[in-house]
């Protein structure tokens, strides 16, 4: 069973991950965690000190737990400059934040490790409105770049081509067929994928109202810093393979995999080797596929969910892991489950840190929309022992 | 020319081309017009009990439609960044009534809501919409401070099926130093003409060291109008203005909450992930009628409905609910 633990700032509650309930007395590892929660609230999104948090928890975990592998994710330069105009927030003096917090652990904890920039931000050019349709159109996120198309005509699907912003539009069975999706995809999959041009996002039902100031590119690369001359993911090529190098390290060395967002090749500060964030002529962006993709090694449709995925049909009572979004496993086939030995996360990413990281314990924001309900951590009770 | 635009209480003097305090509103032609009529910010689908609404239709499906601009200026406002920036620059969306009730339909909603900011600043639109949906067999609710003059609420009434007033303060002078106006007797005055014919329930932001005294009296105020209304009260999480202010101790407020329980029963307590004040239970026999999850911001998820109709099963006493069809307060 994985206990979720969340903390509101001076109020906590405990619950089955699986069925949302309250659980009975915490287990000694879990009451270690909801100290750990008392002392590290959350700043905020939007505060710039997101990266410190991350640190200071990451650090606080390693003193009673002593995990060998790390999973952690700073945010601050993806929140600050997605959702603030610019000149807001200093970019450069941000990224100094960031990867000074990054070396401090590093430094502190004596991990070596493996730094990943999610890819480069971009001005917004325009959002392609996709209302209006004969069929109807969905698009979830901040900044979709897939748009999910229903029972359109042909009409429809003219428009949609003929639109220069869009660069693909994918009927369910070629998509899947293409990238061997796996049969709940497919069922999921919307009659048609549309695919967006760099620097455009499609806005249907679904979309974020919040302004939006600058959105992920589609970055072919990714940088890659890695510590450890002697790291297997010296010869990773795609971030397919870090999984498989990551677990491989963890054989002779303490390793953390650090995900950095919002910077990519333009601006990454370390000395870094790039790799390829594609599949086939699809780019990773920020969100869920970079997340899972890397955590399992797995491109996306090897996952049930497809993009524009219709989370309200899953607004039944009998959805498991309610507090985990649409996801209805966590963790699953990532490198944190697949590692033998003690682990632990902690990141700035909500939902997506518990639901690709597989950890031991897990400890996240509790954000939503920019909202800062408080702090989560899920704790794998039965590999813990309790 | 100029002229008052009736809409909300400020009764804004509007002249050609020009518009008021929520800048939705214009004079046209000699006469007060939307000037974004049915655009708006967002469209989304969610579970009813999300918006919030516990007692309407329960476990349902909603089209939730987000406009922008509003007639007051709360300090905390959790939605600033479309109630109180230039509406033109939010309602980005076009969609006539036809389309958002295919929306509707085709995502499996049983109703439309108007959720995000004031609907007093889209009348025209609204009732074009509720017009419309009814046609089709869907429900129109709205979620309001409820700053509007009798008119608007006879005028809203006639066609939107339920309403949520939210209740900021309980006297004048919290009123005015929360939101800007005074709205204690007015929104008072609009829950109890919404009640006469819509399904109504309320919401109070709890501001601890601004509002939380004042609860006694707005459940004083319910219980007055009629102590089954269902009562929603939030955890403010402060935003805007007052991002600086502490958040409510829940603890505190959790004991003030159960005196005031006694008197206004169907009353929750939420905006604060895993809340176990957010069931439905039977004021009388204590049954668990409705069981249901907060994932942190208002309302919650019903994750088990055990209330087949309106009645309780374990003794039979009648639950408020809108079920499709009500008929006005008892």
């Amino acid at each position: 069973m994985k206990t979720g633990m969340i903390d509101v700032i001076d109020w906590q509650i405990s619950l089955n991950m699986k069925t949302g309930r309250q659980t009975g007395p915490l287990q000694p590892i879990e009451k270690a965690v909801s100290a750990l929660l008392n002392r590290h609230p959350y700043p905020g999104d939007l505060q710039g000190s997101g990266c410190a948090w991350v640190t200071d928890t990451a650090l606080d975990i390693l003193q009673w737990y002593q995990p060998e592998f790390m999973f952690l994710g700073y945010c601050d330069l993806f929140f600050s400059t997605v959702f603030q105009p610019p000149g807001a927030a200093d970019r450069k003096a941000l990224s100094d934040q960031v990867f000074g917090q990054i070396e401090r652990f590093k430094k502190e904890s004596g991990f070596e490790v493996i730094i990943l920039g999610l890819g480069n931000l971009r001005p917004v050019e325009s959002t392609v409105d996709m209302n209006g349709l004969d069929g109807w159109c969905e698009a979830v996120g901040m900044t979709p770049q897939y748009a999910g198309i229903f029972s359109p005509s042909e009409a429809d699907l003219r428009r949609i081509r003929g639109d220069s912003r869009t660069c693909g539009l994918f009927s369910r069975d070629v998509f899947c067929k293409t990238f061997d999706a796996v049969p709940l995809f497919r069922e999921r999959c919307p009659d048609y994928l549309a695919y967006a041009e760099d620097g455009h996002y499609f806005r249907a039902l679904g979309t974020t109202s919040r302004p939006i100031f600058r959105m992920p590119a589609k970055d072919r690369f990714l940088p890659l810093y890695i510590s450890s001359s002697e790291s297997g993911a010296a010869s990773a090529e795609t971030i397919l393979d870090l999984k498989r190098c990551v677990l491989e390290d963890l054989k002779s060395a303490r390793t953390a995999l650090i995900f950095t967002e919002g910077i990519g090749t333009e601006e990454f500060p370390l000395p870094f080797r790039k790799i390829d964030c594609t599949m086939g002529s699809h780019s990773y962006a920020h969100g869920e596929g970079h997340y899972h993709t890397i955590m399992t090694g797995e491109h996306f449709p090897r996952r049930p969910y497809p993009p524009a995925y219709r989370a309200y049909l899953d607004d039944h009572g009998g959805k498991p892991y309610p507090f985990s979004g649409y996801f209805e496993t966590i963790g699953e086939r990532s490198m944190g489950a697949e590692f033998s030995g003690k682990s632990a996360a902690v990141g700035a990413r909500s939902i997506l840190t518990h639901a690709a990281a597989g950890t031991d314990i897990i400890v996240e924001c509790f954000a939503r929309a920019l909202y800062n309900h408080g702090v989560m951590a899920v704790v794998d009770r039965e590999k813990l022992g309790g | 020319m100029k002229k008052n635009c009736n809409y909300c209480e400020r009764g804004c003097l509007i002249s050609e081309e020009d518009s008021g305090f929520c800048g939705v509103y214009t004079l046209s032609g000699g006469k007060i017009r939307e000037k974004y009529p049915d655009q708006y910010s967002s469209i989304g689908t969610s579970h009813i009990e999300g918006v919030p609404f516990f007692h309407v239709l329960p476990a349902s499906r909603t089209l939730i439609l987000g406009g922008a601009g509003c007639t007051m200026d709360c300090e905390y406002c959790s939605n600033a960044y479309v109630a109180r920036t230039s509406p033109g620059e939010s309602l980005r969306y076009c969609l006539p009534p036809e389309e958002a009730v295919k929306y509707a339909l085709r995502t499996g909603c049983s109703s439309i809501a108007f959720a995000i900011n004031e609907p007093a600043v889209a009348v025209p639109t609204i009732r074009k919409i509720a017009v419309t949906a009814k046609e089709y067999g869907l429900y129109t609710g709205i979620l309001t401070n409820g700053f509007m003059p009798e008119e608007t609420v006879k005028i809203l009434r006639r066609d939107i099926a339920f309403v949520n007033v939210s209740i900021k303060a309980g006297t004048g002078d919290t009123y005015r130093s929360l939101t800007g106006v005074d709205g204690t007797e007015i929104v008072r005055r609009t829950v109890g003409l919404f009640r006469e014919s819509v399904f109504t329930e309320v919401s109070t932001p709890i501001i601890q060291g601004r509002n939380d005294i004042e609860l006694p009296i707005i459940a004083g105020f319910i219980e007055k109008i009629d102590p089954e209304i269902p009562w929603h009260l939030f955890r403010l999480l402060p935003e805007y203005r007052m991002a600086d202010e502490m958040r409510p101790d829940i603890g505190e407020i959790s004991r003030q909450l159960l005196e005031l329980k006694k008197h206004v029963p169907f009353l929750y307590f939420g905006n604060f992930v895993g809340s176990e004040w957010v069931n439905t239970e039977c004021p009388s026999c204590g049954r668990l009628l409705i069981e249901r999850l907060n994932f942190g911001g208002c309302g919650a998820k019903c994750v088990q409905n055990l209330l087949p109709g309106s009645v309780c099963t374990g003794c039979g006493r009648t639950i408020p609910l809108f079920t499709g069809k009500w008929d006005g307060a008892a």
